[in-house]
């Protein structure tokens, strides 16, 4: 079944993913090199780039692209490497290791949405005057999308498109805002409706006259990084840079968008590992009553918390990785319309681009705040490592779409998906009166078979709810956005667990500590389930109620007691947090 | 030119080291493996002579399959060819080691023979200078800076104290020191094309080793200091401990 949210209804048995145990020696290869540089070429500059040093940031955005980091996702014919989404995932995570989120920014908004459009959509001509300049570096990208009145709601730009009189360039008057390497940028990727409703992507050169940047955004993080407004102003625009077809604009911003989170999800992880990093160096050098403060249980508890985090979300970044490649291979290389068919076989898995975005997101701001909180009194002051990435991750939760419009997106799609019958959802419903039957296959998988039968009733519950939600309202579920958040919650927990439980029973056998592995299954199941149960319970007192309320909440805590497990996740966590100590780093 | 570059696997600089069961090695459990350091200089220098002079460099290492990667790294930089002299593991004995790779080297007609000046793992510092004499070749250890004028080769290498100047003729054997040049990263597209070069595997029959090691230990856990007093007063007390306690003065 290759299509997106797949992992709602297929068996976990039968699940297979992709990750990074299974990297082939030269992916391993990709991954050693470009840690090598960010450890060495970017960590020194650390410090230097946050004080808004763009000659700097230039200057080693030039050396990204001497080694070809850059251009990853840049065809061979135009001097990229075409290496796919998941080398470009491992690039991103890695280049986060630099300790430098300003600089993974500007990284990202460039080889992301400052290159993919033209890579999607651009024509030979555009390609071959753009493409070798942004692989090396020579010119720096930015997108300009947001405006005063369109932020996530993207389609309400107002920036206007006219034709001149003989037809040779478009004149574009508008207000762009909040553009992430504005300031630097060699290139504006921008958007404007031609006769106020013909949504169009256009190529800007921003030394155009009528382009003006604006100052420097004063920001809460990412200091080291260029945001600015940029006001166009009767900006000719030679109609040979319309990119794509003029009115298919809107095209063009949400692909690019699918990429981005699912990038994002790769830095988050990054930023993961860096946080556990410095957080480990403070909490095993210091001593209160007498003991590194690192061996209290509670410290020890925050520490297991973020490695369980962060190998999940590892799981699911490198899963969604694997299958935007696996589906873009599908594509005919020799089709005219190539990278238009690569860019709808991203879409397919746009509910896996938005969790990533948002469980990532969200797992590292909580982490960023574990940490902070280890640090006490000194994870306040700016001195000390953890306020810096409080600050820069915060943004996190907001660009690429906030995460309360990617959870909408998440649950919009798995409803048409379900309504389009893309997804056998209403087979697997009707499987519902079984399983509360006790029929259920039994798992005997050799590891976290418990685990993953938990999982699979997991799958029905969120079922259960879902259905109820749909019966009651309809599509008009989107505009109850409070319900449509627990439901995506579910969406995203179910990925979450399915993934993460299927790369453990994968690779148990290749990993050199298989019972912390296994402990990171058990703990992160024993947890997710049990939110699960509460949440489906909470759902329904707002769908229904009297007696209908009482069955379905009945049906629902039989689901949930057959789901729930007898953890102890305590000695789990002081097991993962001694293994994470001995190894003194991320350590998988 | 024809260079040939020996290199050698080592763990990685952050490894945190632990005793290997039997008690004669380092734990192997958990290592990430790395290029020599030192070796990276010696591939640099290479690279750069053969980018100037035109020529060829082949990388040489000694050990298991599992060395590969390894070798792949320098290939990556930018090397042209690749040997890998067969053996079970690493020899304890440096110089079975270099009889090994002098009787390879002495095969490939080289114009010049890089080292790193040591492995930071076991840190002889043996296998060039070995190399040099089974071979007969001039050889210049620890080398920061090297020029190359016809058949001419003036180096500094770095002693106690000081620089020295030495010319030597080639073919000779070279042994890097940091500061010889800045290595390169590896790109991706050299990974690439490393990818496609194929290592020869070549069998040699290993001298038996004249050196065992019995026994390898952590050094003695740091002491915690002693405050024995402030001012003049204090003095007799400190040299009264460290003649006898100490036993350095």
């Amino acid at each position: 079944m290759l299509t997106g949210g797949n992992f709602t209804v297929t068996p976990i048995s039968e699940r297979k993913v992709y990750c990074i145990e299974e990297m082939t020696e030269e992916q391993k290869e990709f991954a050693i090199a470009t840690e090598d540089f960010a450890t060495e070429e970017l960590l020194p500059h650390k410090d230097d780039i946050e004080q808004f040093n763009g000659e700097l940031t230039k200057e080693l955005i030039r050396k990204c692209g001497e080694l070809g980091l850059l251009g990853v996702d840049v065809p061979e014919e135009y001097d990229g490497l075409d290496l796919g989404k998941f080398i470009s995932a491992l690039v991103v995570e890695k280049i986060t290791y630099g300790q430098s989120a300003s600089f993974t920014v500007t990284f990202s908004a460039h080889t992301g949405i400052g290159t993919l459009p033209i890579v999607y959509f651009g024509n030979e001509e555009q390609k071959r005057r753009y493409l070798p300049g942004l692989a090396s570096g020579e010119i720096l990208s930015a997108y300009a999308l947001t405006e005063p009145g369109a932020g996530t709601d993207a389609l309400a730009i107002r920036t206007s498109a006219e034709l001149s009189p003989d037809g040779k360039y478009y004149i574009l008057n508008g207000n762009k805002q909040f553009i992430s390497n504005g300031g630097w940028a060699d290139l504006l990727i921008t958007f404007a409706k031609i006769d106020g409703e013909k949504l169009t992507c256009f190529l800007v050169d921003p030394k155009a006259e009528g382009v003006v940047r604006k100052e420097e955004k004063n920001k809460l993080g990412l200091h080291g990084s260029s945001t600015c407004n940029i006001i166009l102003e009767n900006v000719k625009v030679p109609v040979e840079n319309v990119l794509g077809e003029v009115g298919k604009g809107a095209e063009i911003a949400f692909n690019t968008l699918d990429i981005g989170r699912f990038k994002l999800g790769a830095a988050v992880l990054g930023g993961s590992k860096n946080t556990i990093l410095l957080s480990l160096d403070y909490a095993l050098q210091r001593k209160q009553f007498g003991q590194v403060i690192a061996y209290f249980d509670a410290i020890k508890k925050k520490f297991a918390e973020m490695v369980v985090r962060t190998y999940a979300l590892e799981s699911i970044v490198y899963q969604t990785a694997g299958l935007l490649d696996e589906s873009i291979k599908k594509v005919d290389k020799s089709a005219s319309d190539y990278y238009q068919q690569v860019a709808h076989s991203i879409e397919k898995y746009a509910i896996e681009c938005s969790i990533c975005k948002v469980y990532g997101s969200e797992a590292l701001d909580r982490s960023a705040d574990e940490g902070l909180q280890i640090f006490g009194g000194y994870g306040f002051i700016e001195d000390y490592p953890l306020a810096r990435i409080m600050r820069d991750t915060r943004v996190d939760r907001i660009y690429e779409g906030t995460n309360e419009i990617n959870r909408q997106i998440i649950l919009g799609y798995l409803l048409k998906k379900t309504l389009l019958e893309e997804l056998p959802i209403r087979e697997r419903i009707k499987e519902i009166p079984g399983v509360l039957e006790g029929k259920l296959p039994e798992f005997s998988a050799p590891v976290l078979a418990e685990e993953q039968r938990a999982a699979e009733i997991a799958k029905y519950l969120f079922l259960y709810v879902y259905n109820q939600a749909l019966t009651e309202f309809g599509q008009d579920i989107l505009n109850r956005q409070q319900i449509g958040e627990v439901l995506s919650d579910m969406i995203i927990q179910l990925f979450v667990l399915d993934t993460t439980l299927t790369r453990i029973r994968q690779t148990i056998d290749q990993v050199a500590k298989p019972k912390i592995v296994e402990a990171i299954g058990k703990v992160l199941t024993a947890e997710t389930v049990q939110q699960m149960g509460g949440a489906a319970e909470l759902v329904l007192n707002g769908i229904l109620s009297g007696k209908a309320l009482e069955s379905a909440l009945q049906e629902v805590r039989k689901l949930a007691g057959m789901m729930y497990l007898r953890t102890d996740v305590f000695t789990l966590k002081n097991q993962i947090a001694d293994y994470l100590y001995e190894q003194r780093k991320y350590p998988f | 030119m024809n260079i040939a570059v020996c290199v050698k696997q080592v763990p990685d600089t952050e490894t945190r080291p632990k005793i290997d069961p039997s008690g004669k090695k380092m734990s192997e459990e958990g290592v990430k493996w790395i290029l020599n350091p030192y070796d990276e200089f010696a591939v640099e220098e290479a690279l750069q002579l053969v980018e100037k002079n035109g020529g060829e460099v082949t990388v040489i290492s000694l050990g298991p399959a599992a060395v590969e990667p390894t070798i792949r790294a320098a290939l990556a930089m930018g090397a042209q060819k690749a040997i890998r002299i067969e053996a079970e593991e690493n020899p304890a004995d440096p110089l079975v080691t270099a009889k090994a790779l002098a009787e390879v080297l002495k095969q490939g007609n080289y114009d010049l023979i890089f080292f790193g000046k040591q492995a930071i793992d076991d840190d002889y510092a043996q296998v060039p200078q070995m190399v040099a004499t089974a071979l007969d070749l001039p050889c210049a250890t620890v080398v920061v800076k090297l020029d190359i004028e016809g058949e001419k080769l003036t180096v500094e290498r770095e002693i106690e104290g000081g620089k020295e100047k030495l010319s030597l003729s080639m073919p000779a054997v070279i042994s890097a020191q940091k500061g010889l040049n800045e290595p390169r990263y590896r790109s991706l597209k050299g990974i690439m094309k490393a990818k496609k070069i194929p290592i020869e595997t070549v069998q040699v029959e290993l001298a038996s080793g004249q050196l065992e090691i019995e026994k390898v230990k952590f050094p003695p856990e740091k002491q915690p200091g002693k405050i024995v007093g402030k001012g003049a007063d204090a003095v007799p007390e400190l040299v009264r401990l460290l003649h006898e306690e100490a036993k350095v003065i």
